[in-house]
This record gives structure tokens, C-alpha cells and sequence, in this order.
């Protein structure tokens, strides 16, 4: 096994494979700085290219592509506050509260680099979870999956909001949208009102640019101020600033790395969650919780070590058993095929083994070389922070619009852009948190799937396995304490209401924004 | 202003919701059960929020109108932000905001009527020129970068980019 993993390194370096893989994180790195647009363009993008390709090189730019999407995406979430892809909608939180406050150097450099150490952890973890990867995956089965599901939308919804009863709102509101389109279990048509357009469900990624993009862009030009606002410098934080502050956090890192791996394992839970899943945990267990989403570099950290790690995990299903754990694995999965390579158990092969290293150095090699193209470039980009919105916003509608286009290409993209624009615009100006809305959306489709396998093969009885039962419990303890969290804060108000202690205070029970989305 | 887009908004959801759970019933089979089952808890939710909603609006405003009597600082410290006192700024706000929003949607306009290419020259100048008060060589090379991008970006990363209704 070692000689087979330092073959396929030697292999990673030789001219006839490092220039492709160089490639390859070019084009993620590019493809990464487009709002919308993640690992599955590229896949698109590249897949010509790759029929009639060597076996090494075909897979150094594949992966070498996927791995980075979610490095440079970054840039977009911190600096402009638009999802850069589906796999960085929690940096906005904290990223771009930084920004705000002239510290997108300190954001970028700690995304940076735990960005690389998340991939490189993920990386490792790929080749060190060979020989116990198939137990793991088969001891979760639909039941199981459906409660971690239902436990993804009720940890954001009382985690991200200040209030319970908001959060819980959009959570279930997300989790109602993501039925629109065919039913899992039948294929009926549901709630697409006559028309073509929703038949196949409403895009992640308008939903996603509307509620988050269009908001920002509209607060950004109405306060005539940049981004950094009154900020003249950048020196708040630097780039140096983020990477000492990751390093200080490494328990949080190698933990959200962990959860990126275990999300990108588990198939169907894919990217769009998995940041949101660490950053929530990041809220919920970390000490001093209460500048998340003000800019607390934590805010930052968490997400990204999860979501680089996540690619690598994505690739354990889809490299050992053929099972693509996202949308961009299964495009990976299609192209591997084109080459000559077959996924799944036979990989493990000593004939074959050699092809899983040379992924896993590609994911290595590919993240740290992606994390050093970036943070050269951040320096150069973060004066973006201090250009004028008049300027900025122009040129921002144009790429959003466009990337809300490329989701089904119909006129309805931009349609609906503009409607849950609309939506996320409200939901900003009365303080709801627009996050637990996304990230129902996301899981709906997971959950109800996994409901209708689990009551297929086992009627009602799954609801008594133990496992079902337990992280039941967890989820209504989540939800009471995000209730009395809510109900102190509302009491606090009254007590200090005669005194008129409660002058900056906002009707935290309803509407806070202190630690909602903004 | 801002209590309106509050109720507005809670009743919206409330209304979206309960008439999905409406709909759901009409659906066959195992593909009514979820939309039936988050659709009830989502009105159920959503009808609280609501609720809550209207009491702490009402509560404010009594709070308000109260307090006018007694010292001044204790009305406005009693009194949540979006309130009655700050309402005509507010309201201000938001149709600022919304007179923006109409101003960026107003780019999809022009490229659904004149086409990506032009549709973009023609709004980005228009928003450099007239917003950003840019002057004329900043325009003119902000557009022609843009178009070269969209450009770029559809024969090489093969974007589809939108037809237009006029020129197509």
C-alpha cells in the first residue's frame, strides 16, 4: 500500500500529470469566483476534455477542479456578500460582517487556510477510511438519515436565528418550497401552478442568489457607503491576522473538518448543507457565542475547513462503492467511467489501489496549491471592499443575473430571482433569518425521500429504533432551548422595560438581528 | 413602516403555507404526505408567529402612547426601534430600498427586450454614467470589459447566455 501511494505521487509530479492538475485548479479557481457556480459547471465544463485522456492526468484535472471550487468561492461570499457557490452560503455571516468592518484580509486568510487544511485533512482521511469506509456507510440507513435531516433544519433554526419561533418558520417554510416539483416516491407533479418552468422544482441557486445577493446589493447602494463603510484602510486584519486566528482554533478546524467528511460521506446530503451544519455547530458548542454573526472569525473557520473537507469525503462513496455523495461526484463518476476507470469495490484491488492515492494526491497537492494562488491574489482583492457601491452593484446585477440564468436557462431564473429577492429584502427588514429557510429548502428533498424508503421497508416500526428515538429527543431539546433562549430575552425586556433599560434593545423575542442572518 | 413589512410578511407566510397544506390533499398517495405534514406544522408555526407579531406591535404602540406623559427618555427607551416615533424614516427607507430594487430588476428588463449584449451596454452605462457619476472613459471601458467577460465566458465555459424579445 505505501509503495503504491508514493507511485502515485511520483505520478502527481510528472510533467505528464502536473500540468493538467494545474489546470484544472485554475479553472475551479475561476469557476469559484462566479456567484451560483460550483464543482458542477466545472464537471460540465471539463468533461469534453477529459474522453480519450491518460488515466492520471484525467483524474489530476478532474479533481484538481472539484476540490478548489469551494477555495475561491470564498472571495465572493466574504468580499461582495453573494454566495459564491452552494457550498459557501454560511461564510456570509461572519465573512461579510468582517469585510464590513475593513477585515476581509483577516477573513480570507483564515478561510485560505483552513480551507487547504480542511482538504488536505479530507484528503487523508479518504485514504486512512479504506478499509473501514463500508461498515460506516451501511450502519446509516434511511430512518437514521431522515432524523439528521430534521436535525440539520432544527439546529440552524434555533442555532443561526435569536428567535425560535422565526427560525422554526422559515425552517418549515424552506422544507414546504422543496416539495414544489415531483414527488420522490410517485413523480407527480406538485404545486407547479400550471406551468413548465417549476416542474422540476424551484433552483437552489436562484433561491439562494435571491435571498441573500439581491438583499445585500440593495442595502449596499441605498447606504452610498463601500463595503469596508467609513474604513479608509484595510489594515483592520490582515491576511497574516486570519491565518494566526485559524491557528489558534485548530480543535474547531479538525472538528469541522470531520463533519465536512461525514456530510460528503453520507450520499444525498451533498455541499449545500454542509456548511451550514458546521456553522451551527460552531455556534452551538463553542464559548462566547455572541458575536456569531457579527463577525466572529469562528464564523468563518468552521464552514470552510467543513466544506473543502467535505470534497474529499464525497469521494469515499462515489470511489468505493460507485455511489456519488453530490451532484459534482456524479458528473466526477461519469468522467472516470470515459476514461477507463471504474468506481466502486474493485478500486480496492491492488491492481487498482494505486488510482484512489493518485486522487487523494491530487486533493493535496491541488488544495495547497490553490490556498497559495489565493492568498496571493486576496490582497489584490479586497479593495473591492472599498470600491463605491454605485460603482459595484452594476456590475453585480449583471454576474447575478447571469448566474441565476445558467440554473435552468429559461427567463424563469430571473423571474424568480427577482421574487425571492423580494422575500429575502423582507425577511431582512424584519429581522427574520433567512438561513434556516435555505437550508430547509436544501434538505427537504432528502428528508422526504428518506421518509418514503423508510416507511417502505419498514412500515411504522422504524419510528422505535433507538437511533430514531434519540436524535428525536435531541431535536425537541434543541427546540425548547431555543424557546426559553427566546423567552429570557423576551422577559429581560420586560424586567428592564419600567427602568427604560431597554433603549437598544430590539423585541429580541421576534425580530432580533443580533445573531439572525445579517 | 417596518411593523407593516413585519405583519406583512408573517400573514404572507401564513397564507402561503395554509393554502399549500390546502393543495396538498389534492395530491395522490405517499406524495401528499410530506407537503400535508410540514404544510400543517408550517401554518401552525407560522399563525404563532403572527400572533406574536401583533402583540408586541400592539404592546409597543400602548407602550408609546403610555409613556407620552411620562419623561421623555423612558418612552424612547421603552419603545422598540421600528416603532411609531421612526416610522416616516423608516418608511423612507424601505421605499428607498424599494425604488432600488426596482432599479436593479430594471437590468432583466432591458435584456429580456434588447438582448444580453446591448442590453448590458446600454444599463451599465446608463447606471456608471448617471448613478455612479463616472465619466466617460471609465464607462466606455467598464462595458467593452464586461461584454469581452460575457463573452469569454460563453465560448469557454459554453454559459448560455438569454435571447432577447426584440433582437433575436
Amino acid at each position: 500500500m505505501a509503495a503504491a501511494a508514493l507511485e502515485a505521487l511520483q505520478v502527481i509530479f510528472s510533467f505528464s500529470t502536473l500540468p493538467f492538475l494545474l489546470f484544472g485548479v485554475c479553472l475551479g479557481l475561476l469557476i469559484g469566483l462566479l456567484p451560483g457556480l460550483g464543482g458542477i459547471a466545472g464537471m460540465a465544463v471539463l468533461l469534453p476534455f477529459v474522453l480519450g485522456m491518460e488515466t492520471a492526468p484525467g483524474i489530476a484535472m478532474l479533481v484538481g477542479m472539484m476540490a478548489i471550487t469551494t477555495t475561491s468561492d470564498t472571495f465572493v461570499s466574504v468580499l461582495l456578500g453573494v454566495p459564491g457557490s452552494n457550498s459557501s452560503q454560511a461564510t456570509i455571516l461572519d465573512g461579510y460582517a468582517l469585510a464590513k468592518r475593513g477585515e476581509a484580509g483577516r477573513a480570507l486568510g483564515a478561510a485560505f487556510f483552513v480551507s487547504a487544511v480542511g482538504g488536505v485533512f479530507g484528503a487523508f482521511v479518504l485514504i486512512l477510511i479504506i478499509p473501514v469506509a463500508r461498515p460506516l456507510i451501511m450502519a446509516l440507513g434511511s430512518p437514521e438519515l431522515f432524523m439528521l435531516v430534521l436535525l440539520g433544519v432544527a439546529l440552524v433554526a434555533t442555532l443561526v436565528s435569536g428567535s425560535a419561533v422565526a427560525g422554526l418558520t422559515a425552517g418549515l417554510f424552506g422544507l414546504l418550497l422543496s416539495t414544489v416539483g415531483p414527488a420522490p416516491s410517485t413523480a407527480e407533479l406538485r404545486f407547479v401552478v400550471g406551468t413548465g418552468y417549476l416542474a422540476p422544482g424551484i433552483s437552489l441557486v436562484v433561491l439562494a442568489l435571491g435571498l441573500f445577493a439581491l438583499p445585500e446589493m440593495i442595502d449596499l447602494i441605498k447606504s452610498g457607503k463601500p463595503i469596508a463603510g467609513d474604513m479608509q484602510s484595510l489594515e483592520n486584519g490582515t491576511v497574516g491576522d486570519g491565518i494566526r486566528d485559524a491557528l489558534k482554533n485548530k480543535k474547531l478546524i479538525l472538528t469541522s473538518s470531520a463533519v465536512g467528511v461525514g456530510v460528503g460521506i453520507t450520499p444525498g446530503l451533498g455541499g449545500s448543507v454542509v456548511d451550514w451544519i458546521a456553522y451551527g455547530l460552531a455556534a452551538r458548542f463553542c464559548k462566547d457565542t455572541e458575536g456569531f454573526g457579527k463577525g466572529d472569525i469562528r464564523g468563518v473557520i468552521a464552514p470552510e475547513s467543513a466544506n473543502n473537507a467535505k470534497e474529499s469525503g464525497s469521494l469515499i462513496p462515489t470511489l468505493l462503492f460507485g455511489i456519488p455523495g453530490s451532484g459534482s461526484t456524479a458528473l466526477l463518476l461519469g468522467a472516470m467511467v470515459m476514461i477507463g476507470v471504474t468506481p466502486g469495490p474493485t478500486l480496492l484491488r491492488n491492481e487498482n489501489i494505486s488510482i484512489v492515492f493518485v486522487v487523494a494526491w491530487s486533493l493535496v497537492v491541488a488544495n495547497v496549491i490553490a490556498t497559495s494562488l489565493s492568498l496571493l491574489l486576496a490582497k489584490k482583492l479586497i479593495r473591492i471592499s472599498l470600491i463605491s457601491p454605485r460603482v459595484l452593484v452594476p456590475f453585480l446585477a449583471v454576474v447575478v443575473t447571469l448566474a441565476a440564468y445558467q440554473s435552468s436557462r429559461q427567463w424563469g431564473d430571473v423571474l424568480g430571482l427577482a421574487a425571492f429577492g423580494t422575500l429575502g429584502w423582507l425577511m431582512k427588514q424584519a429581522g427574520w433569518p433567512r438561513p434556516p429557510l435555505l437550508v430547509g429548502f436544501v434538505l427537504g428533498t432528502a428528508a422526504e425521500r428518506y421518509l418514503g424508503i423508510s416507511y417502505g421497508r419498514f412500515g411504522l416500526t422504524w419510528l422505535t429504533n433507538p437511533v430514531v428515538v434519540g436524535v428525536a429527543i435531541f431535536i425537541v431539546l434543541i427546540v425548547a432551548s431555543g424557546f426559553a433562549k427566546t423567552g429570557k430575552k423576551v422577559a429581560a425586556i420586560r424586567a428592564l422595560e419600567p427602568l427604560g433599560e431597554g433603549a437598544d434593545d430590539e423585541p429580541v423575542g421576534m425580530t432580533s438581528k443580533d445573531v439572525s442572518d445579517e | 413602516m417596518n411593523e407593516f413589512i413585519r405583519l406583512g410578511l408573517a400573514t404572507l407566510i401564513v397564507g402561503v403555507a395554509a393554502s399549500m397544506y390546502v393543495m396538498s390533499s389534492s395530491f395522490s398517495g405517499m406524495g401528499s404526505w410530506f407537503p400535508s405534514a410540514i404544510g400543517l406544522a408550517a401554518t401552525i408555526v407560522a399563525a404563532c408567529n403572527l400572533i406574536i407579531e401583533v402583540v408586541w406591535i400592539r404592546r409597543s404602540r400602548r407602550s408609546l402612547v403610555g409613556s407620552s406623559s411620562g419623561p421623555a427618555v423612558a418612552t424612547q427607551r421603552a419603545t422598540p426601534k421600528f416603532d411609531l416615533v421612526t416610522s416616516s424614516t423608516d418608511g423612507a427607507d424601505v421605499i428607498q430600498a424599494a425604488l432600488w430594487l426596482l432599479v436593479i430588476l430594471s437590468y432583466s428588463a432591458t435584456i429580456y427586450l434588447v438582448g444580453i449584449m446591448l442590453g448590458s451596454a446600454l444599463w451599465l452605462a446608463i447606471m456608471l454614467r448617471l448613478v455612479a457619476r463616472r465619466g466617460w472613459f471609465f464607462v466606455i471601458v467598464s462595458v467593452v470589459l464586461v461584454l469581452a467577460m460575457l463573452q469569454g465566458y460563453s465560448s469557454v465555459l459554453g454559459l448560455r447566455l438569454p435571447s432577447s424579445v426584440l433582437f433575436n
